[in-house]
């Protein structure tokens, strides 16, 4: 009895093991999250060694089928640690929550989405990693950091934002600048720049920047979102691209405190990168100038602007009763001591108008969460007593908070409703040198800005004669750079707002709605304080004023008055005292009310779908203020006082001292998105919006736009026949997308229908002013959306057990139904309209390489190598640009040739009295017979340099670091940016006529002396009086221009900068269990734009990123800065 | 079943979303206004009248200047070289930039320009009445609006076509595009015959308009008569109008209404003239409530320069002479003296005559005749 109990009982292990060992049975479980014992939908089973793979369904069940005994289940899904589990039927797995990995995912603003079911150009990037240190603009550190975002730094004045294309430029008026999305909300800039005005280095630059009230500790990553796939979800704002910034949300469970201080010292230039004359040349070639009849004592004592001679000859006749004598004796031999005294000045204005000021940055976070909520607050103090000695201090404070919480759960404890909201804010404080905007005389092809107290600029500019301290003179009055800073300067204040709610409800398990309101405010002040000392102010007073008078000047200053009404009138001064109080005050309102449902599930453990259907609807408003506050007293205690003279000249010349004027951009979209995925090898995607707005008035016809994307993957990792390659090529992954995106155009062409503005009518007296209204532009019922058809094909791989990772886009673009200009017959009373007659192309690659070289016994040395290329053409526009629009500045557009061309006149060599000779537009050879208003067959007789903006552009990182449990970690990052393929104009410095307050290039060096030289060198003479009397001045002006806008004047913009050396120090945690309550410290040191490695030689120290534009315009300075960071 | 309902509720509310939000397409995109009172309608005629004058290209091809050749070696980008030369040699405009004063292209967009805001005028009166004609508050504006669109043919016509001939012949001539309707796409073609009529035929349309509107002038609704069509204004531009059409009846009838009465107290007090300074003759010569003034036109215009180049002058004889390489000006606009008196030549002065009666009122022109001689 026993003995057969035991032998069938034995019999029964014997058949049950041999079933297990043979047999493949089928395995099915339940997957669950450890936290909250939510079932799982969505996560991946893979049988290991197998291609045998499923899904979990809603319900977090599987099923997978001929498995073999004793295999090992690989467990992954978004958020949870991969586990591994030996395969039982009807097992209950449990994950355990991980923070989400920025490779896992595909973040676009309104969703999170599986990387591996991404079927567009998308690349993600940790906050911290890019971060440039002492860079407080986020979108700075955005540069050569992502395949296919190109980011020139124009002006590194905080505020202003550098020029940022995603693939290239999208239209040719209009701006091509990609959306800012922040945590699903749309960020707006406050004025509406255009990309050309970025680089004008006018003061509204300062304002333009959407994200400069961003902490860039607050930000946990950026996704840029490059193709048609990942844009059509925004629509027609979106054409160029998205950047998605995630900011930082509290965890579970984990209460932290963090600290980050930032120490910054800026270098001062020096004038060993540039190439500008000492003080010894300059008046060598002063000494040649008064032998040409100029700096002579009739035209220079009354003379607008002088230096070092008008000086001279104004302390000659100088009388002060009091000694007796004069400033200067009338002897040669103190007029030559005084001319050696300014030989041998060499002033060093970089030294004395930088400072190494240092600026700081502190920041404090707090972050917390339980299970039901998670926090995060966060604040940030940024001063900067600036880089100039003087204005341009900058002082940001901002906060930022967020929170979840799980308001229902249901009685399996999964989230039913949950509710977000941020709150996020900044103040501004900032000052910049005084300025007006430039302008240009587009007859002789000068570009100059009225008042320019820029300090660099006037450091690049400025004779090395001049002394520091004395008064010289500009606009017939004294002039001293230092002081004009103090009295003439613009103080801004931006204070910006942020409020966002967010309600999720899931009523099902495969259902979720989601809600979004916010709101964004910001206010920005600016003014501009002409003070009553100032240079600016006084040159309204100039030959007028009670000390001062002078009939010469007085007849000459153009600023001066003359009462029309009364034909004996002098001119009169129309601000007899007090300064001048500019304001301009730019507010913006932006709403956005979004609602969307989304479905998510998974059939037979192989299909995946999910979906969306959402609408939104948002409005933004701007709203402009200018304010002229004329005869202000500073030094009075801010009386006014306002002469009538003033409003009478403003009210004949028709201009208005105050203003304002608003506009608004309504608009309502409908949106949806499907994606399919089988097996997880095929992925196919479709979005489709459909949008209207208010900004192409009233006409239905063209205010709504569809905008659509197809787009599909094949991820080859995970076919069977990949199996055995595994080990040493972990991913191939190829996609491919087409769609249709479209965009609203420079945002100045509205007129679907007439557009009628007031005005006050031109007339001759006052008596006879009247109001009009005009037609400021014909009705197009024909306005369209601005449109692209645009491809993209990628592959993703990886070798080497994801040692080498390699991600690979070429795209294709076709624009068309831009914006350009058209001639008609003109009987409809418009010659020249703008409408949808153009068209562009544009193509380029992305290639984007990272590599762990070295991994062994805590050395670690990784490399990133990131390359792009775009170029663009014009392939069909009708009406270009004048000859002046393409060959200064950045270039305009013309068909044929790149959105921005730089053209250049034809140098033809110097003539026999050294004088600079182009060919013109009917091809001859002369001497400023130029006319640069010319329009038709520009490229005939242009020369064309190359595009302004860069055609392939990238960098190259390598991080070697080393960890040890006892000291720590210790890294080195070496950050090197490239870019070339463009053209830079050299900065115009040669002149019909050299004032004695100029400083000149030590090419000058090499001009014209005397005949003959014409054969050996093409620096042109000195021209004489005489010259400029048998040629004209207006003749020699516009040939020195032209020479300016030559051949001869062009540089390559090809360079490769050291962008950032950092040493990294990170403390062991055994260091720090010491103290009780810190968790982690590191310490930070790098210097950020070190140097150029490579740039073109005939740039002689000009930097190819920086336009030179004065006004706010400000380099990138070299800087060093330290950071620690606490964590408690 | 709950579920299924619970699946609803997303799309009940994207459809009220839907209903609330496009209205608001609907809202102005930037402070531009639109034509819907007769306030509007009559600020909007007052741009009406062209800133533009073809004084430059008439007085050029007339009688009245000789070709001296001698000159300022102005070199052919100087703006009032170069097509001046083409104008008084009869030959084709063509030699200028786009934008240019006075040049064939900105008479024709800016005296075309006219013509639109004449048309998107009526187009504006008539959503607001039935008939404008007579609609006591859009009266004036009606007849206003028909004489601009008039006018501006009439000068355009006289500009770029052949003159009137007589019925027959001028049927032949090719003449301009009449242009009645407002222009809301971005290319039309106007050289069809819906558009473009024989001279016979523009003279017939412009009849018509004239008519229409001549009777209905009200110079108290203008706040500064002197720049609209005030009544004087209008029976003179139908008193030219027949004298060109060589209907002499009709054209003596619109001549004694215009100068009424009295005429002497109309004309221009040239005596009193003369022996001013300039800034006083400039003031009294656009003086907008002087009774010989009946229409101003304030314009953009570098009239002056034509003169002060040298070159062409209203008498044969040397305005500068070369010395060396150098030119020495003796006298600018030709034979009268600039110093700072307009002296007359013969005792007459001149100021270009055009084809109606305007004044050339440019800053340009002004801050140059303000400045002494060199």
């Amino acid at each position: 009895m026993f003995l057969y109990r035991r032998l069938s009982l034995v019999l029964a292990l014997l058949f049950l093991s041999i079933g297990v060992a043979i047999a493949q049975t089928t395995v099915s479980g339940t997957v669950f999250s450890a936290d909250d014992n939510e079932p799982l939908m969505g996560a991946n089973i893979l049988v290991e060694g197998t291609q045998i793979r499923a899904i979990t369904d809603l319900d977090g069940n599987f099923t997978l089928k001929e498995v073999k005994s004793n295999a090992v289940l690989v467990v992954s899904m978004i958020g949870m640690r991969t586990q591994k589990v030996k395969a039982k039927n009807g097992m209950r797995i449990m994950l355990q929550a991980d923070n989400v990995q920025m490779t896992e995912v595909v973040v676009n603003g309104q969703q999170q989405i599986d990387k591996r079911l991404f079927t567009g150009a998308a690349t993600t990037v940790d906050a911290e990693k890019i971060k440039l240190s002492g860079m407080a603009d986020v979108s700075r550190s955005l540069e050569g950091r992502v395949a296919g975002v190109q980011v020139t730094n124009v002006t590194g004045t905080f505020g202003a934002s550098p020029k940022i294309r995603v693939r290239g430029a999208t239209s040719i008026y209009g701006n091509s600048k990609p959306l800012w999305v922040v945590d699903g909300v749309i960020y707006e800039d406050n004025v509406d720049v255009s990309a050309d005005d970025l680089a004008s280095g006018d003061a509204k630059t300062l304002i333009s920047s959407a994200v400069a009230g961003l902490n860039s500790d607050d930000i946990e990553s950026f996704t840029i979102l490059k193709d048609g796939s990942a844009t059509s979800i925004y629509g027609a704002r979106a054409m160029g691209g998205v950047i998605v910034v995630t900011t930082k949300r509290g965890t579970k469970g984990r209460a932290s405190v963090n600290y980050t201080g930032e120490l910054t010292t800026r270098l001062k230039p020096s004038y060993n990168n540039y190439n500008i004359m000492n003080s010894q040349e300059m008046m060598g070639v002063y000494k040649e100038m008064y032998d040409k009849g100029w700096l002579q004592l009739d035209n220079m004592v009354n003379a607008q602007n002088t230096g070092v001679y008008g000086y001279m000859f104004q302390q000659l006749r100088k009388y002060d009763p009091i000694t007796g004598t004069f400033g200067l004796q009338n002897t040669e031999a103190a007029r030559n001591a005084y001319l050696r005294a300014a030989e041998f000045r060499n002033t060093d204005w970089f030294d004395l108008l930088f400072t190494n000021s240092i600026q700081q940055n502190h920041s404090l976070s707090v972050s917390g969460g339980t299970d039901r909520s998670q926090t995060y607050f966060s604040m940030s103090v940024l001063t900067d007593p600036g880089q100039f000695v003087n204005r341009s201090s900058v002082n940001r404070y901002t906060f930022n908070g967020n929170t979840s919480y799980d308001i229902l759960k249901d009685k399996k404890g999964c989230n039913l409703l949950a509710v977000k909201l941020a709150a996020q804010g900044s103040y501004r404080k900032q000052e910049a040198p005084g300025s007006l905007n430039r302008t240009t005389d587009v007859v002789t092809g000068e570009v100059k800005r009225d008042f320019d107290i820029n300090p660099f600029s006037y450091a690049l500019n400025t004779s090395r004669c001049l002394d520091p301290n004395i008064n010289y003179t500009r606009f017939y009055t004294g002039f001293n750079i230092f002081d004009e800073l103090e009295y003439n300067y613009n103080d801004i204040n931006v204070t910006e707002l942020m409020f966002r709610g967010e309600l999720e409800y899931k009523p099902t398990k495969a259902w979720r709605v989601n809600g979004l309101i916010s709101s964004r405010i910001s206010h920005t002040k600016r003014q501009h304080n002409v003070m009553d000392k100032a240079n600016q102010a006084n040159a309204y007073r100039a030959g007028v004023d009670a000390q001062d008078d002078n009939s010469t000047i007085r007849d000459n200053n153009s600023l001066l008055y003359t009462d029309r009404d009364n034909e004996l009138a002098l001119p009169e001064s129309i601000l007899p005292s007090g300064g001048i109080k500019y304001q301009y005050d730019d507010n913006m309102r932006s709403n956005t009310f979004r609602l969307m449902a989304g479905y998510n599930n998974v059939f037979n453990d192989v299909h995946t779908l999910n979906g969306m259907v959402g609408t939104e609807y948002s409005s933004v408003r701007r709203t402009a203020t200018t304010w002229t506050g004329w005869g202000y007293q500073f030094d009075n205690g801010g009386i006014t006082y306002t002469p009538y003279l003033w409003l009478k000249q403003m009210n004949e010349e028709n201009t208005e001292y105050f203003g304002e004027s608003y506009t608004l951009t309504n608009t309502l979209a409908y949106y949806g998105q499907v994606n399919y995925n089988y097996d997880q090898r095929y992925t196919l995607n479709g979005t489709f919006r459909y949008e209207g707005t208010n900004r192409l008035g009233k006409s239905h016809q063209s205010r709504w736009l569809p905008t659509w994307n197809i787009s599909g993957s094949y991820d080859l990792t995970n076919e069977k026949f990949m199996e055995r390659t595994k080990s040493w090529l972990s991913q191939v992954k190829f996609r491919g997308s087409y769609s249709l995106t479209a965009d609203t155009g420079p945002s100045w062409v509205t007129n679907a229908e007439a557009i009628f503005m007031t005005k006050n009518s031109w007339r001759p007296f006052t008596s006879a002013a009247e109001t009009q209204i005009y037609i400021s532009s014909l009705g197009n019922s024909e306005l369209t959306y601005e449109k692209k058809h645009e491809w993209n094909f990628g592959v993703d791989l990886s070798f080497l057990k994801e040692r080498i990772a390699l991600t690979f886009d070429v795209y294709g673009r076709n624009n068309y139904d831009l914006i350009g200009r058209t001639y008609t017959q003109g009987a409809g009373g418009e010659i020249a309209k703008y409408a949808n007659v153009a068209d562009m192309e544009s193509h380029g690659v992305e290639l984007g390489l990272s590599t762990v070289n070295i991994d062994k016994a805590g050395f670690k040395w990784t490399s990133d190598f990131i390359f792009s290329k775009a170029k663009n053409k014009i392939t069909s526009l009708e009406v270009a640009s004048r000859a002046v629009d393409l060959v200064t500045g950045q270039g305009y557009a013309i068909e044929g040739y790149p959105v921005r061309s730089i053209f250049s006149y034809k140098f033809a060599g110097l003539n026999s009295e050294g004088l600079p000779q182009v060919y013109n537009e009917l091809g001859h050879k002369t001497v400023g017979d130029v006319n640069f208003q010319e329009t038709e067959g520009l490229d005939k007789f242009l020369v064309y340099e190359g595009p302004s903006d860069p055609t392939f552009y990238g960098s190259f990182n390598n991080t070697l670091s080393y960890k040890s449990k006892n000291w720590g970690s210790l890294s080195l990052d070496l950050f090197i940016t490239y870019a070339g393929g463009n053209v830079v104009r050299l900065d115009p410095v040669f002149s019909s006529a050299y004032s004695d307050l100029s400083a000149l290039p030590r090419e000058f060096k090499n001009r014209w002396m005397m005949a003959g030289d014409e054969a050996v060198t093409t620096i042109p003479v000195v021209a004489s009086r005489n010259q400029v009397d048998r040629y004209g001045s207006y003749t020699l002006r516009t040939a020195y221009n032209a020479y300016n806008y030559s051949t001869e004047r062009i540089a390559n913009g090809d360079f490769i900068r050291l962008k950032e050396v950092a040493v990294t120090y990170v403390l062991p945690d055994e260091w720090l269990k010491k103290t009780v309550f810190i968790n982690r410290a590191s310490v930070k040191v790098a210097a950020t734009n070190l140097c150029l490695l490579y740039a073109d030689k005939k740039l002689n120290g000009q930097d190819p990123e920086f336009i030179n534009s004065g006004g706010v315009a400000a380099p990138i300075s070299k800087q060093i800065t330290a950071t620690v960071r606490l964590g408690f | 079943m709950n579920r299924n309902i619970y699946s609803l509720i997303p799309l009940c509310l994207l459809c009220i979303v839907t209903i609330c939000s496009c209205k608001d397409l609907d809202e102005a995109p930037d402070n531009r206004t639109e034509i819907d009172n007769p306030d509007k309608v009559s600020k909007l005629l007052t741009s009406a009248y062209p800133v533009s004058v073809p004084a430059v290209v008439c007085e050029l091809s007339g009688d009245n200047l000789v070709d001296n050749n001698v000159c300022v070696p102005a070199t052919h980008n100087d703006p009032y070289a170069k097509f001046h030369e083409q104008a008084y040699e009869w030959e084709d405009i063509d030699n200028y930039s786009t934008g240019e004063d006075d040049t064939p292209y900105t008479i024709w967009e800016s005296y075309y320009q006219g013509i639109a805001v004449a048309n998107h005028a009526i187009e504006a009166m008539l959503e607001m009445s039935k008939d404008p004609a007579h609609d006591p508050e859009l009266a004036h504006s009606w007849g206003e609006a028909h004489l601009l669109r008039a006018y501006l043919h009439f000068v355009l016509v006289n500009v770029f076509a052949e003159a009137y001939k007589d019925e027959t012949q001028s049927a032949l001539d090719v003449g301009i595009p009449y242009v009645s309707e407002v222009e809301k796409t971005v290319t039309v073609d106007y050289s069809n015959p819906k558009f473009r009529k024989s001279v016979a035929e523009v003279y017939r349309l412009i009849e018509k308009d004239i008519l229409e509107g001549v009777d209905l002038i009200d110079d108290a609704k203008y706040k500064v008569p002197a720049y609209h069509f005030n009544r004087n204004a209008a029976n003179a531009l139908a008193a030219r109008f027949y004298l060109y059409k060589r209907d002499y009846e009709k054209c003596v009838k619109y001549a004694t209404d215009a100068l009424g009465t009295n005429p002497a107290s109309s004309l221009r007090k040239w005596a009193t003239m003369s022996s001013n300074t300039i800034n006083t003759l400039l003031n009294d010569f656009n003086d907008e409530t002087a009774p010989c003034n009946y229409l101003l036109q304030a314009t953009y215009s570098l009239f002056d320069r034509m003169l002060s180049a040298c070159r062409y002058a209203i008498n044969k004889g040397s305005t500068a002479e070369k010395v060396d390489n150098t030119y020495n000006i003796l006298y600018e606009g030709g034979g009268p003296n600039w110093d700072g008196r307009l002296k007359a030549f013969d005792g007459k002065i001149f100021v270009g005559a055009q084809v109606p009666s305007t004044v050339l009122g440019c800053s340009a022109c002004m801050s140059t005749l303000n400045t002494p001689t060199r």
